[in-house]
């Protein structure tokens, strides 16, 4: 007679799988998880009362390192919420600029979730071939403002200078060849029989399960949601851009992974319109030396390449935030983690944590 | 504040009052009082609520406190006591249809009665409006749990919890989650230092006893 009792193992917090300092607090009935908690704030820096003490452009430098993979998106989103605050319009140029790197940051940012993605479930060549692409989009960053990862270039109300010399061909350059690179790795990994067998069907959840844990990005819109912020509620000069938004229809694994990897090919696509259509002007909007918003409140949010990424901004008019508050999708898709790998094994719950697409930076600010 | 002195540029005693004539944000909330509202130039006449809200109003009538609109987006204060019911008459009407909670943030007043502001951010997928949910809530006092309306609510109010301190009634699993365990007093709150409390000398303490 043999009795099975639930086995309660730890995952983390230092796992090469968690994608950061996560820990994982499995139950497992032999190799099937049946419960999973999560333990997070490993990471906890307190940003949100240091932006406080900070006045509106020195908290800019906070924001970069929320999500740090991806973090010309919030400065972005950050900006914008300031600029809505002081009610003042950025100029055409300094938008299509913006729009611009926060596309080629989607870029980048895909590439190293299907990078780690990939080889959490085994695949390493598809590893080093997004590496080799994403270096050549850092170093565009770098041409552009100097830093490669935590860029802070953005400033409240545009730009703080133009693009430098040569930059914008070393744009048009990166994005003529790489639908060809895109093609390569969807030729490894799109109908790879292991590929299929490792993602169709993991981690399923549905449109009104995934509405009601507040999911947002490709997590969303792999489950059949259309829903982008970018189409939703237009900011920048994204209602002049044309651009498809790919949404999955069973809202597994595998159909978050194609969402994605169309997202790459409409990224190069938006950011070729704006290397075409991109107008003379002005780089930044009159502000005041001191920036000091109005007593007021903003909620703004854009799409950050792992969801919707939101700033809350209470000003009470001085030259420091009241209150900045941040919407990280990251906190929000990981809480779907239980409801996600119910009744899947083991060696599942690291594909499932890749495709949500967690950066840890996010979740803990 | 000793720290925000550090920060402050030097200078410039005046505060922001004259500027507040430039938009209509004179209807957006203004933290500190509603006495600083008090200007001396008419404000221009604040834009009328969409029909959403005004069907808001005629369904609960007295439970809704304010209602303003702010930069496109409508937003309603109610009590904490009717909270639950807006919420779920929010998510359930035809033409509400607010399935998707965005985000809830906590704003702290120390120096107002009702210390704290819970701000609920409201979708609707479906029909594509906006409206922001405001509940002041007073220090020590408890507000029931959204997290049967939307599931997402569940971590969020925890981190409200563990941050700023506002307890959340028949919430399933109101622990720390972002601090540790053993971590005493509400960080964000304004009267917390940014320094801490000396937590550091026990997380050195907690780690030397595991050194081997």
């Amino acid at each position: 007679m043999s009795e099975t009792e639930i086995l309660e193992i730890n995952m983390g917090p230092q796992h090469p799988s968690t994608h950061g300092v996560l820990r994982l607090i499995l139950h497992l009935d032999g190799e099937t998880v049946v419960d999973c908690d999560c333990d997070i704030g490993y990471l906890h820096r307190g940003l949100e009362k240091l932006c406080e003490v900070r006045t509106y452009p020195q908290a800019l430098t906070l924001t970069d390192r929320m999500d740090y993979i991806a973090a010309i998106s919030n400065n972005l989103g950050y900006l914008e919420a300031v600029e809505k605050l002081l009610q003042i319009e950025v100029p055409r140029r300094a938008q299509y600029i913006r729009v611009m790197m926060t596309e080629l940051n989607r870029i980048a940012s895909h590439l190293l979730w299907l990078a780690t993605h990939a080889i959490d479930i085994g695949a390493m060549t598809v590893f080093l071939y997004c590496f080799r692409e994403r270096e050549k989009i850092l170093d565009i960053f770098e041409k552009f403002c100097g830093t490669r990862l935590t860029t802070s270039t953005f400033r409240i109300g545009g730009l703080r200078e133009d693009l430098p010399k040569g930059c914008l061909e070393e744009v048009k350059a990166f994005c003529d060849t790489f639908p060809k690179f895109i093609n390569d790795y969807e030729t490894l990994l799109t109908m790879n029989r292991i590929w299929l067998e490792r993602t169709k069907g993991i981690g399923v959840i549905s449109a009104e399960d995934a509405i009601a844990w507040g999911l947002s990005g490709p997590v969303l819109r792999g489950s059949g949601v259309k829903w982008d912020i970018r189409k939703a509620y237009p900011y920048e000069v994204y209602s002049e851009l044309e651009f498809e938004v790919p949404i999955g229809k069973v809202g597994d694994t595998y159909d978050r992974y194609l969402c994605r990897m169309e997202e790459l090919r409409q990224s190069n696509r938006i950011i070729l319109q704006t290397v075409e259509g991109l107008p003379e002007g002005d780089l930044k909007a009159k502000t005041k030396k001191i920036i000091r918003p109005p007593a007021g409140r903003v909620y703004h949010s854009i799409e950050a390449p792992k969801g919707e990424l939101g700033y809350l901004i209470v000003s009470d008019g001085s030259p420091n935030p009241y209150r900045v508050k941040v919407r990280p999708p990251s906190f929000i898709n990981l809480q779907a983690i239980p409801a996600l790998v119910k009744g899947h094994l083991v060696a599942d719950v690291v594909a499932v944590i890749g495709t949500l697409d967690i950066v840890l930076g996010e979740i803990d600010r | 504040m000793a720290d925000k002195e550090d920060e402050k540029k030097p200078a410039e005693g005046e505060k922001d009052a004259p500027e507040k004539g430039t938009k209509p944000e004179a209807e957006g909330k203004k933290p500190a009082g509603e006495a600083k509202k008090a200007e001396s130039e008419e404000p221009p006449p604040p834009p009328p609520d969409p029909p959403f809200v005004k069907k808001i109003r005629e369904r609960f009538g007295e439970a809704i406190l304010e209602s303003s609109v702010f930069a496109d987006e409508p937003t309603i204060v109610v009590g904490v006591e009717n909270l639950i019911d807006a919420c779920v008459y929010l998510r359930d009407d035809e033409e509400m249809k607010f399935d998707y909670l965005a985000c809830i943030s906590s704003v702290d007043y120390p120096e107002r009665v009702p210390r704290f502001d819970l701000i609920y951010n409201l979708y609707s997928i479906k029909i594509g409006h906006r409206l922001n949910v405001i509940v002041r809530v007073e220090e020590n006092k408890e507000v029931p749990t959204v997290s049967q309306v939307w599931i997402t609510a569940n971590w969020q109010e925890r981190e409200i919890w563990d941050l700023m301190g506002i307890t959340f009634a028949d919430h399933p699993n109101l622990k720390r989650i972002l601090l540790p365990d053993w971590w005493e007093g509400h960080p964000l709150r304004k009267d917390y230092p940014l320094e801490g409390r000396g937590e550091e000398q026990k997380v050195i303490e907690e780690c030397q006893k595991l050194k081997y």
